[in-house]
């Protein structure tokens, strides 16, 4: 036999996946306990002396290096001449043909998505307009995206907490009360009122608002009632003590537990030669898909309430992998489905 | 309600348990219908918890690890009457009793705290993917369970009867197992192009996941072109088991993940 014959015949055999599987196994799991991606300092800090080592041998970026690829391309090799040389032999049976071929179509679509997709951010501030997508120089839009308006939806306003101090009688007590309800104290001798919550308080032209649904200066108008009549208060849970009114009878101290996030939504319009071509709402597994170009919701600023963040992507790799993802699971089932009838 | 019923549950699988043992020590076959019929309750019951549940939450019981955990246990007796006929010998219903008696006790630990899905969780590929993966960890567990049965009682009797019908139990599960393993991977990786713009991250729990479905294709290849059996199948069940707990339990805990609300909250 050439050697030529025998690194063939090892290509195509099955010894070599047996081989291969633990390679990719062990570097697979090496990645996920190396932290991937930090920069050569990082690691000098973390790894000391061995850290030249790690990123020479690639153990920073393990999924992108030469030896994962390498592998990875030749478990694709080592499937196509396996597949191959079975069919020629044998006759591979049709599911498991379509098996090796899904598999074989998802590697390929991955090789397309390395080679041809396009990614990057499209950071936008309420009102501003771009095409120029930040990570990648060069990657421009064929329109352009204005952030109409971003918003934050919250399941509820939170829990409010007020610790209610009687000046007169020396007593404090604590309650939790909802936007707009009402709280016993006392045993009913004294009332507190949530007239208006403000998660993010501001002083506009009309007077008291608030700038977003973010809780970054919450705030509440309160009344406090008791057999002496009602007395209008402001809390800020941010500044304890502000606004408060010496000649009250009553100290309010605040705090809030914020609602959960329910959703991000970013309101953009799609421009083409300076005119409006579409309006569309992009939401976390909601995205927009325009041209070939898909814009995902991907991150906020808690302290900008107007910044929102979109993710650009062009991936011409995913047809490709969705078609094998197909041919893998009909490939699969068939088989499953075979063995079924066959025990039957 | 809700948590008495999975009290009632966890004490059902008890008594299955339990009367399971008594009719292997006193051999009384009455007290393994007894363990059958304690089972059958328990997972009616279980079935009953995680219908109620989901209609007070208003999604599917699948948003966290004690939500994922209680319905792979449900899973996993579901697969148990499933595959109950092609059991060989009575170590079935011991086995499922046990081991969802574990499982159940470890959700114990968790937060069962019903709490609205966070943005990423909300869309109906939650329900798809989640259910999936849930259900090919159960059958993967129940291979798990006849490779633990076979290296433990069938020590050296391979030719025994019991010991070819629990090989072939575990190949069929382990198959079952793969292919629903397979489409939960798939399922993902549709979502997280739809949610995270791209169909692979390299994220923790992708890789391990990725990594548990590589170890089952080394088993199921090895069985069917290098005639892996017996034994030496009943040990890479164990292992690839291993990798699965390490997978749903492991990279929950010790990695830092974008599926890290698949954690105890």
């Amino acid at each position: 036999m050439t050697p030529h014959n025998k690194v063939a015949r090892l290509l195509a055999s099955p010894r070599l996946l047996y081989w291969l599987l633990p390679g990719i196994i062990l570097l697979s799991a090496a990645g996920t306990l190396i932290p991937q991606g930090e920069t050569p300092a990082w690691y000098a800090g973390r790894f000391g002396g061995w850290a030249g080592l790690l990123t020479l041998c690639r153990l920073d970026d393990i999924y992108h290096s030469g030896l994962f690829t390498f592998l990875l391309g030749l478990l694709g090799l080592n499937l196509a001449l396996c597949t191959w040389d079975r069919q020629i032999h044998f006759r591979v049976r049709p599911d498991v043909l379509m098996t090796h071929l899904g598999i074989l179509t998802i590697l390929a679509g991955g090789m397309v998505t390395g080679v041809a997709g396009r990614r990057g951010s499209l950071p936008l501030n309420v009102g501003q307009t771009k095409d120029a997508v930040e990570g990648r120089p060069g990657f421009t839009l064929p329109f352009s995206v204005k952030l109409e308006d971003f918003n934050i939806d919250f399941y509820g306003s939170g829990r409010h907490r007020l610790t209610v101090t009687g000046r007169a009688g020396g007593w404090r007590e604590t309650a939790e009360v909802e936007a707009g309800a009402e709280a016993a104290l006392r045993g009913g001798a004294v009332r507190v009122k949530a007239l208006d919550f403000y998660p993010d308080f501001i002083i506009d032209q009309a007077g008291p608002a608030t700038r977003s649904q973010m809780p970054n200066n919450p705030a509440l108008r309160l009344e406090i009632s008791d057999s002496q009549g009602a007395e209008k208060h402001w809390a800020f849970a941010r500044f304890p003590g502000f606004h408060a009114d010496p000649k009250s009878r009553y100290e309010v101290a605040y705090e809030l537990a914020p609602g959960r996030i329910k959703q991000f939504r970013s309101e953009v319009a799609i421009l083409e030669n300076g005119w409006v071509a579409a309006r569309r709402d992009i939401a976390v597994n909601k995205p927009l898909r325009w041209k070939g170009y898909t814009l995902y919701q991907a991150g906020y600023d808690p302290e900008n309430p107007g910044f929102s963040s979109l993710l650009v992507n062009r991936d011409p790799g995913v047809p490709v992998v969705y078609a094998g993802f197909l041919l893998l699971c009909v490939g699969l089932l068939w088989t499953f489905l075979r063995g079924m009838r066959r025990r039957s | 309600m809700s948590a008495a019923l999975l009290n009632i549950c966890f004490a059902c699988y008890l008594a299955a348990l339990t009367a399971y043992a008594a009719s292997f020590l006193f051999a009384r076959p009455f007290l393994r219908r007894i363990g059958h019929a304690a089972l059958a309750a328990a997972w009616l019951l279980q079935t009953a918890f995680l219908a109620q549940r989901w209609h007070a939450s208003g999604h599917a019981p699948l948003a966290n690890q004690f939500e994922s955990l209680v319905s792979m246990s449900w899973g996993i007796t579901a697969l148990c009457a499933a595959f109950w006929r092609l059991a060989p010998g009575e170590w079935l219903g011991p086995a499922t009793s046990g081991l969802s008696l574990v499982l159940l006790a470890v959700c114990a630990l968790l937060d069962s705290t019903v709490a609205p899905l966070v943005p990423a969780l909300q869309s109906n590929w939650l329900l798809l993917h989640v259910s999936v993966i849930m259900l090919a960890y159960s059958a993967l567990a129940l291979s798990f369970l006849a490779a633990a049965v076979y290296l433990t009682a069938y020590h050296g009797r391979h030719a025994h009867e019991t010991a070819v019908g629990l090989d072939r139990f575990n190949e069929r599960s382990m198959a079952l197992g793969y292919a629903l393993l397979t489409a939960g991977i798939i399922l993902g990786a549709v979502w997280a192009n739809e949610a995270w713009g791209s169909y692979w991250s390299w994220d923790p729990k992708e890789t391990w996941s990725l990594i548990t479905w590589l170890v089952y294709t080394s088993a199921i290849h090895l069985r069917r072109t290098n005639r892996w059996q017996g034994r030496a199948m009943a040990w890479f069940s164990v292992a690839g088991f291993a990798v699965v707990l390490f997978t749903y339990f492991g990279v929950n805990y010790l990695m830092s993940s974008m599926h890290s609300y698949a954690g105890s909250r």
